[in-house]
């Protein structure tokens, strides 16, 4: 299954959003139905090595999503 | 006889490989048939199973899996800190 992790749009400039015309998106295939939740499937790949994962808090460089603060910027 | 490892350094290695153990057991749950999920798995299993026989040689067992290390004449589980005390693991 395709990986749609990139192209969600970035919450991070709502400001700009509120004026900008919402855009029609054709990222939906056929065989998904509509007001599904879908999670992309996880690939092996990426790791850290075993001690910066323990700091990190997962093995996987994917996962090390951490808060950034308040609208999703570094403070 | 290997020259006795830092109880600090020893723990902190247990910590980290158990860690990764966790975590790839989750992995694995959802992709049971990933051959190098496994490999990784067996190799940090393993790498674990070292480092807490290790401990138990040296600092006691820490969880009753290992106390064949120390325990053989008495039982030696008592005589180390308690987590929660002083030293403790």
């Amino acid at each position: 299954m395709p990986n749609y992790r990139n192209n969600a749009m970035p919450y991070t400039n709502y400001r700009q959003t509120q004026m900008v015309t919402p855009v029609v998106r054709r990222d939906t295939s056929d065989d998904m139905s509509l007001a599904m939740a879908y999670v992309p499937w996880q690939v092996w790949r990426n790791l850290y090595d075993a001690e910066k994962g323990f700091h990190c808090g997962t093995i996987f460089q994917e996962l090390n999503m951490p808060f950034l603060g308040k609208g999703g910027m570094k403070r | 006889m290997s020259n006795k490892p830092n109880r600090k350094e020893l723990l902190n290695r247990i910590n980290v490989v158990s860690f990764a153990v966790d975590d790839v057991k989750l992995f694995l749950d959802t992709h049971p048939c990933d051959t190098e999920a496994l490999a990784y798995f067996h190799e940090y299993s393993k790498l674990r199973n070292q480092a807490m026989h290790e401990y138990a040689k040296y600092y006691g067992p820490l969880t009753v899996d290992t106390t064949v290390e120390s325990c053989s004449d008495r039982w030696n589980w008592i005589n180390e800190p308690w987590p929660w005390q002083e030293g403790g693991c």
